[in-house]
């Protein structure tokens, strides 16, 4: 028997092994470690059935055993008389649940189709990535665990992971790429993909020499993987993608499925045993948070890795909730059956309204702050303790949501904000510690990405509140959520004006103020701290802009629209919502030339100093785009398509492309993103990944000259540039330009309105 | 006492006030998925005129304002009319069957909007469907022995042969089907907003 | 909406501007959460012409202010 310690890198099921693990020593050896592990669900419901279960299980091939149980049911926190089937193989739950359920189907089950990596966690204290101490015997039996990390730790040890990474040198859905790139450290290697043997032989030799932890693919999910497979079959040749020889690849189908009102397109999987492997391209919100963040999430949420980075945040947050529940005896339900409440029409009426938005004073403004509440709705259902078993209709003696008929019991803790509370201060303690590193250092990368995954965590456990689903969720929750977020972002409005300010937008847990005379950061500290009193919750300055624009909207110049602005704060960050920079349809030519124009109108003291050079930035990307200089990759139209092709009624600019792609033999699905270019004449477009490629000549260029005229008029015309003007100016170049300062703004800054006096006159 | 309120239900084709008479309380309301949801308002305002109501909204359907404004023609003051109506959303056929059989009253109408939306989840075995739909048929025709029951299924275009057969099951439970075919094929005018 | 339909062109602009001046206060509007919101827009409208009232109002005094001003100096 030896004591190890080192990282928990990855754990699963085996048929006859209990649970594998996969642990990382501080040798640096990786071992396929395995521990016997029962695993237990519940049955609950008419007592008079569990007598002919109990019967129905000993006749069932697994090892089970069964007894009388009582653990607490959230809802109605009380203790329930249940049946407990444990089963020794965690690998056969699976079947044997399906079996019961089929047979038994009037009973409710819980516990019943938990991840293992949750029920590890719960029991044990390990999760994917924790540090931890283990007995183990010669035959890689482990006797004992020691868990010696959290995963609430800020400053985590970085486990020394091996990456392999693999590239096609070419999108495979546009063009048969000739060369895989292997890249490991400092190392790159380029395989040629024909001919396929000395290919396999290589990548073989690759996978056993430096035997990655982490295979890193660009496309792994949707082609890489299943290509080399197949290749590998049919040349009869191994390929050791798994570590764990003891299991078979798991290669999970593409699915199309609604979420939220949106369709959502997952494409295939392929998940491996005793490495990972994770695809760019399939997992989750790779561009913003990467592999740290991913991490971040398997470890707050004991997710498997391959599982975590797959997922969507809401079933990360699932995961936290179901944990918190196991941890604290609490069954989690195997079907969600809480209903609404019967409550009066009358009262919809405030119930299903969303967040609070303050339409913006349309124009632009100097020196105005932008508040936010941090993790506004996470830090309310904490705060309000709202969770599904703390609301109830309005009872005697119990406190009222605002503007909503319900009672919430303060007298316990709720499971939401139990579950949430330690991801809140997580990510404060995150932001914090980003704060103290300087600029320069490489370590601000990691924390901010972490900071980010918890983020977007945070941001999805309010909706998954209400989701359909969700084990833990009730609508009448996630309306007192949002009626709280109401009510605090009118106390922040009323604090603010009676310290003297003039709020312009308010936008769900932010707002935009403005005082004349204040400009420093420790002006509107005051502000912040009226605010917290108010409200109770925290509230912090996002940053000062020097100057900012509210853009109306763009059918109707009169009509603001909220949360479309830009603008520059006083250590020069821009920041640009709902203009087309921010649009994921928009073409990278045009997304970048509007940045430029974003940075000129920021070097400028007065941002209508920039206009001249604007129009000639202008003329000089007109040139390159009539010149044909511009790569086709950057004129790119990316559109998602909402539906099959068949729904489209008179097919749009997308439908077209996706028609072109599936006479080419390509299947598009609703959800997944179509690229196209505009093109001359008819249909007017030309899907991208056809087999012809299109030629610079055939581009519209006229259409691209209105897109381009159009987004340099979304952000000059505050300042005299609007689409008219900057017409006439690039086609003469006589036409003087206006001069900075003479000019009069299209839309002049607006004075804010003395409301208070109106309402005086009421 | 409620055995006297009468569905009235006015057929948004021919135009005829129906009736459902109350020694058939358990009736249901067959139309197509685009027609129909005015009509229904139209019946929710005037029950609720009449006393207290039970309405069960299976597809999200149920629309306050309509009603507000629907209640306005008769009376001053729509808010105590809609007081009178309880209301509560399902978005699962288990939360449905819950719903039925936990939290109803057997003393006051009910009224199932949308009634088969969520039991046309794939999610969810079509046996446990199939469970689900004749544990809340008994539940519904348990409450019509005292107050009048009344189901709206909508028919939708493109969806699996097993709800055609929900539908089918649900006509032979009711005391009285009304049934309204989609109107002569016009050309939908598309929205122009 | 048929009311428009039945109007003059020119009243037509009219009244899309009324609208467009009263979507300013679409969140207040649906924060009251009336049963009956058009009455809330209504008020919306009728705020805003107001706030229009005060602001000519201001400009018309403020324009009579210097024409006085003006006035005294050429006195003077």
């Amino acid at each position: 028997m030896v004591e190890i310690s080192g990282w928990m890198l990855d754990l699963y099921e085996d048929a006859r092994d209990g649970v594998v693990i996969w642990f990382l020593d501080d040798a640096g050896r990786r071992r396929r470690l395995h521990q016997p592990f029962p695993v237990t669900f519940y049955a609950a419901g008419d007592e008079k059935q569990w007598l002919a279960l109990e019967k129905f299980l000993a006749e069932q091939p697994e090892r089970v055993q069964t007894g009388q149980a009582e653990r607490q049911d959230v809802f109605s926190n009380q203790l329930v008389p249940l049946l407990s089937i444990t089963v020794e193989q965690p690998a056969a739950l699976h079947d044997l649940f399906w079996r019961v359920n089929r047979r038994f189907p009037n009973l409710d089950y819980a516990d019943a189709d938990l991840q293992l990596s949750l029920r590890y966690a719960a029991q044990t204290g390990v999760f994917p990535l924790a540090r931890c101490k283990m007995e183990v015997d010669s035959g890689g039996r482990i006797w004992s665990v020691e868990c010696q990390d959290s995963p609430w730790r800020v400053e985590t040890p970085e486990p020394p992971l091996r990456v392999l990474y693999l590239e096609p040198d070419c999108d495979p859905h546009h063009a048969m790429p000739h060369n895989i790139l292997a890249r490991m450290e400092a190392r790159t290697i380029r395989l040629a993909l024909e001919p396929v043997r000395p290919l396999l032989a290589n990548l073989r030799a690759l996978l056993l020499d430096y035997d990655p932890d982490l295979l890193l693919t660009t496309g792994g999910d949707g082609w890489l993987l299943p290509w080399l497979l197949e290749q590998a079959e049919s040349a009869g040749l191994q390929l050791p993608l798994n570590r764990d020889y003891h299991e078979s690849v798991i290669r999970r189908k593409e699915r199309i499925y609604f979420s939220y009102g949106q369709t959502v397109y997952r494409g295939p999987q392929v998940h491996l045993f005793g490495r990972w492997h994770l695809d760019r391209r399939n997992a989750m919100l790779w561009d913003e948070y990467e592999l740290d963040g991913i991490i971040e999430v398997a470890r707050v949420t004991a997710l498997p890795v391959q599982v975590a980075a797959r997922v969507s945040p809401g079933t990360g947050i699932s995961s936290i909730q179901m944990l918190t529940a196991l941890r604290s005896g609490v069954l989690v339900p195997w079907q969600k059956q809480q209903a609404e409440f019967l409550k009066p029409a009358s009262d919809l009426f405030s119930a299903d309204q969303g967040g609070l938005v303050y339409q913006p004073v349309i124009g632009w403004h100097r020196n105005v702050a932008e508040i936010d509440f941090v993790s506004m709705y996470p830090a309310i259902m904490v705060f309000f303790n709202i969770s599904p078993e703390t609301v109830s209709p309005p009872r005697e003696g119990v406190s009222l949501v605002p503007e909503l008929n319900l009672s919430i019991d303060q007298s316990r803790m709720g499971l939401v904000p139990r579950a949430l509370a330690p991801l809140l201060e997580k990510r404060v303690a995150l932001k914090k510690r980003l704060g103290q590193l300087p600029a320069w250092n490489p370590a601000r990368k990691r924390f901010h990405r972490r900071a980010t995954a918890l983020k977007w965590l945070l941001v999805t456990c309010f909706g998954y509140l209400g989701y359909k689903n969700a084990r833990f969720g009730r609508i009448e929750a996630h309306q007192a959520v949002t009626a709280y977020g109401r009510e605090c972002l009118l106390r922040a409005k009323e604090a603010a004006e009676t310290l003297g300010f003039e709020v312009l937008q308010m936008y769900v847990d932010g707002l935009w103020l403005r005082q004349e005379g204040l400009s420093s950061p420790e002006d509107f500290q005051p502000v912040l701290e009226e605010i917290t009193r108010r409200t109770g919750l925290p509230i912090g300055l996002d940053g000062v802009f020097r100057w900012v624009v509210f853009l109306p909207s763009r059918q109707n110049v009169r009509r603001p629209v909220a949360n479309r602005y830009f603008g520059v704060f006083q250590d020069g960050t821009l920041k640009m919502r709902g203009i087309a920079a921010r649009r994921r349809d928009t073409p990278p030519f045009i997304v970048d030339f509007q940045e430029k124009i974003l940075f000129l109108l920021a070097g400028k003291e007065d941002p209508r100093q920039a206009l001249p050079e604007a129009v000639s930035l202008l003329r000089a990307r007109l040139a390159d785009l009539r010149a044909n200089r511009v790569p086709l990759v950057d004129l790119l139209v990316g559109q998602k398509m909402s539906r099959g092709l068949e729904a489209y009624r008179s097919p749009s600019a997308a439908a077209r492309a996706v028609q072109q792609l599936e006479q080419a033999g390509k299947i598009m699905s609703a959800g997944q993103r179509i690229k196209f270019l505009y093109i001359r004449g008819e249909p007017g477009v030309i899907a991208w990944d056809l087999p012809t490629p299109p030629q610079p000549a055939w581009v519209d260029v006229e259409r691209y000259t209105r897109l381009l005229v159009r987004a340099a008029a979304e952000l000059l015309q505050v300042f005299g540039g609007d689409e008219h003007s900057l017409q006439t100016w690039i086609a003469g170049s006589e036409t003087p330009l206006p001069l900075p300062g003479m000019s009069k703004p299209a839309l002049p800054a607006r004075q804010g309105y003395p409301l208070g006096s109106l309402a005086a006159g009421w | 006492m409620f055995s006297r309120v009468a569905f009235c239900y006015p057929g948004y084709m021919t135009h005829t006030y129906l009736s459902i008479p109350s020694d058939s309380p358990f009736s249901l309301v067959v139309t197509p998925y685009i027609a129909g949801g005015e009509d229904i308002f139209e019946l929710v305002a005037r029950l609720a005129l009449a006393g207290a109501l039970q309405v069960v909204d299976g597809g999200n359907t149920f629309n306050a304002y309509r009603v507000a404004i629907l209640l306005r023609r008769s009376i001053p003051d729509p808010q105590m009319a809609l007081r009178r109506i309880a209301l509560a959303r399902v978005f699962t056929c288990y939360q449905m069957e819950a719903l039925l059989v936990d939290r109803l009253t057997e003393t006051q109408p009910v009224l199932a909007l949308d009634f088969l939306s969520t039991f046309s989840d794939e999610n969810v075995s079509l046996m446990d469907r199939w469970r689900l739909l004749r544990a809340c048929t008994a539940r519904l025709r348990q409450i019509s022995r005292r107050a009048p029951v009344a189901l709206w299924v909508r028919q939708r275009q493109n969806l699996p042969p097993e709800n055609e057969k929900f539908i089918q099951y649900l006509r032979r439970a009711a005391d009285k089907v009304w049934e309204f075919e989609a109107p002569v094929p016009v050309l939908l005018q598309p929205g122009l907003f | 909406m048929r009311f428009r339909r039945a109007l003059r062109r020119s009243d037509q602009l009219a009244l899309d501007d009324l609208f467009d001046a009263a979507q300013k206060h679409l969140s207040a509007a649906s924060y009251a959460a009336h049963t009956l919101p058009f009455e809330v827009f209504l008020l919306a409208m009728l705020l805003e012409e107001h706030k229009q009232v005060i602001q000519l109002r201001q400009a018309l005094e403020d324009l009579a202010q210097e024409d006085h001003g003006g006035d005294q100096r050429l006195d003077a």
